[in-house]
């Protein structure tokens, strides 16, 4: 299915981007980890904060419902918008990285020419991409729970920590999906165009369809609204069909993507 | 061994291959010649198994080239055009990952032709002169000992010295019985290496045939040297020819040189001799008139 070697050379040859990803998520995790407060009265600065600029705090995705929960808070805080742009950022690198480059410079005839199938050295390539977001999700929630558990032991909720992560990655596969079929399928600018800017159109609409009324209607344009953070941490049962949801569009432009793939002609 | 039939990739505007047929047999050395755009990187991107085909098909060893690649990869060597190697290596790190991937355990000939290219391998690759890339494309592509050698234009960048260490290399691997497929643009490697020519122009093969077989369809030239350049002048005049010299001329002849001597029986002639045409004259002729 994957070349072993392959992979373990290209894990090795991306730790420093992640190291660069892995610092970020440290101090932001830290920071906002450490900023929670079970206090309500100490949380009030908050609420005059949120009162002050709504439409803005709407707009980056900070809504909060119970700011005395520490996941409700590091959700809103983190999982609104500053997660979702690092995710979505480290994603296009990879696979800026790990595919396009290959393909657009023709380095990629290198692994052809070696006993491995196109297939074998794309899914090998998309593996490492996969593991790196399994890592930087594993990071955040390492990050979060440790952190909280330091300063606020009692307030850690660990399946609630675990599940809105779970979620998270649900996302961050379909968007590594998107990206996958746009390289595999288009070629040069087109298809480092549209890694670019289809991520960046999808997740601005999602930042406008926070603005909720009249342009609610716009988060049926963006599979970001598919990953709800108050609805997770509530349990809400819908939150299981938007992950089922994530993950046969995934699953299906994977899918697709290997179909053109593997039939469509190399100009390497 | 290499067998190519109907292949065909049209990219509008006339660019492209059309209907390309060829077979070449086990041990044969084949030069691919032709100019620039003429499809040479085309036919070997088929052989690659890098272009799909619909009503075409490339096969070696009986193996279909583009749904079968990865298998036939492991008999075959490829020199790439146009060098881009991965980021982020040096040579020595380059070619172990490349001989990891091949599954190639000994590296002592990878070490002896190393040797033979002067190459020094312990600094990054973005850094190495074209010369330094393509000696080592050139030692990955050779060095598990290919039965299959698939060539695009491998002298490139090379100094004369480095070129001769290459048609040593390419006939070292002759002699063991490699099939090697190279398109090339230096005629000496060519005519030292090869056993038969493919030419190709405007993506359509215009010659296929053994080096020797083609001189001879050419025709023999001969350079007449007269004692007086009104004699000269005269010749070209009466019988064709083209001025080589102040007092000499050089005449194809097609078929037998009777009708030559004959005509030279009126004329004060010096010297005549034969010039044996190279297979770059005979390939400039297909060039010359080019229309890209």
């Amino acid at each position: 299915m994957i070349n072993q070697k392959l992979y373990i050379k290209e894990m090795k040859r991306n730790i420093s981007l992640f190291a660069i990803f892995g610092g970020l998520l440290l101090m932001y995790g830290t920071i906002v980890s450490s900023m929670f407060s079970p206090d309500p009265n100490a949380a009030n600065w908050m609420d005059a904060f949120i009162d002050l600029y709504p439409e803005m705090m709407d707009f980056i995705g900070f809504n909060v419902d119970n700011l005395t929960n520490y996941q409700s808070f590091v959700g809103g805080y983190l999982y609104g918008m500053l997660l979702l742009l690092f995710g979505l950022i480290f994603i296009i690198l990879l696979m800026n990285r790990l595919l396009f480059r290959y393909l657009d410079n023709g380095a990629f005839v290198y692994y052809l020419t070696t006993p491995n199938s196109r297939i074998k050295v794309l899914l090998s390539q998309l593996a490492v991409i996969l593991t790196y977001v399994v890592i930087f999700v594993t990071t955040i929630v390492l990050i979060l729970g440790i952190s909280g558990a330091i300063n606020f032991p009692t307030y850690v909720d660990w399946p609630q920590l675990l599940y809105l992560n779970f979620s998270y990655f649900m996302l961050l596969n379909l968007i590594v999906a998107v990206s996958f079929a746009v390289i595999t399928i288009f070629e040069g600018r087109l298809a480092s165009g549209l890694l670019t800017g289809l991520n960046v159109v999808l997740f601005v609409l999602k930042l406008i369809s926070n603005l909720g009324s009249e342009y609610e209607f716009i988060k049926y344009l963006t599979p970001y609204s598919l990953f709800d953070v108050d609805k997770v941490l509530a349990y809400d049962v819908i939150t299981i069909y938007h992950n089922v949801g994530l993950l046969l569009m995934s699953i299906l432009l994977y899918a697709v993507s290997i179909y053109v793939f593997k039939r469509k002609d190399l100009s390497l | 061994m290499i067998r190519a039939q109907n292949l065909t990739k049209d990219y509008g505007e006339g660019r492209g291959i059309y209907n390309l047929n060829f077979h070449i047999p086990k041990g044969q050395v084949v030069g691919f010649l032709g100019p620039n755009g003429a499809g040479k990187t085309t036919t070997i991107r088929f052989l690659l198994g890098l272009l799909s085909y619909k009503d075409s098909k490339a096969f070696i060893k009986d193996l279909d080239c583009f749904n079968e690649q990865a298998h036939i990869q492991r008999f075959t060597g490829y020199l790439p055009g146009e060098l881009t190697f991965i980021d982020g290596f040096n040579g020595q790190e380059f070619l172990n990952f490349m001989a990891g991937l091949k599954g190639v355990h000994d590296l002592s000939y990878a070490h002896k032709l190393i040797n033979a290219f002067e190459l020094k391998l312990n600094m990054p690759i973005k850094k190495m002169s074209k010369g330094m890339k393509q000696k080592l494309g050139i030692i990955i592509a050779f060095m598990d000992k290919p039965e299959v050698l698939l060539l695009d234009e491998p002298s490139s960048g090379l100094d004369p010295l480095m070129q001769q260490r290459l048609i040593e290399l390419i006939l070292e691997h002759k002699k063991m019985g490699a099939t090697i497929f190279l398109s090339s643009h230096i005629f000496e490697e060519v005519e030292k290496t090869c056993d038969r020519v493919i030419i190709i122009k405007n993506g359509q093969i215009v010659e296929d045939d053994i080096i020797e077989e083609i001189k001879a369809q050419f025709g023999k030239e001969y350079i007449i040297e007269f004692k007086t350049t009104k004699d000269k002048n005269e010749f070209i005049d009466r019988y064709g020819g083209k001025s080589y010299s102040d007092k000499q001329v050089s005449f194809l002849v097609e078929s037998n040189v009777n009708d030559l001597i004959q005509h030279l029986t009126k004329y004060d002639v010096i010297d005549l001799s034969r010039k044996d045409q190279s297979i770059e004259e005979i390939f400039l002729k297909y060039y010359g008139d080019n229309n890209d």
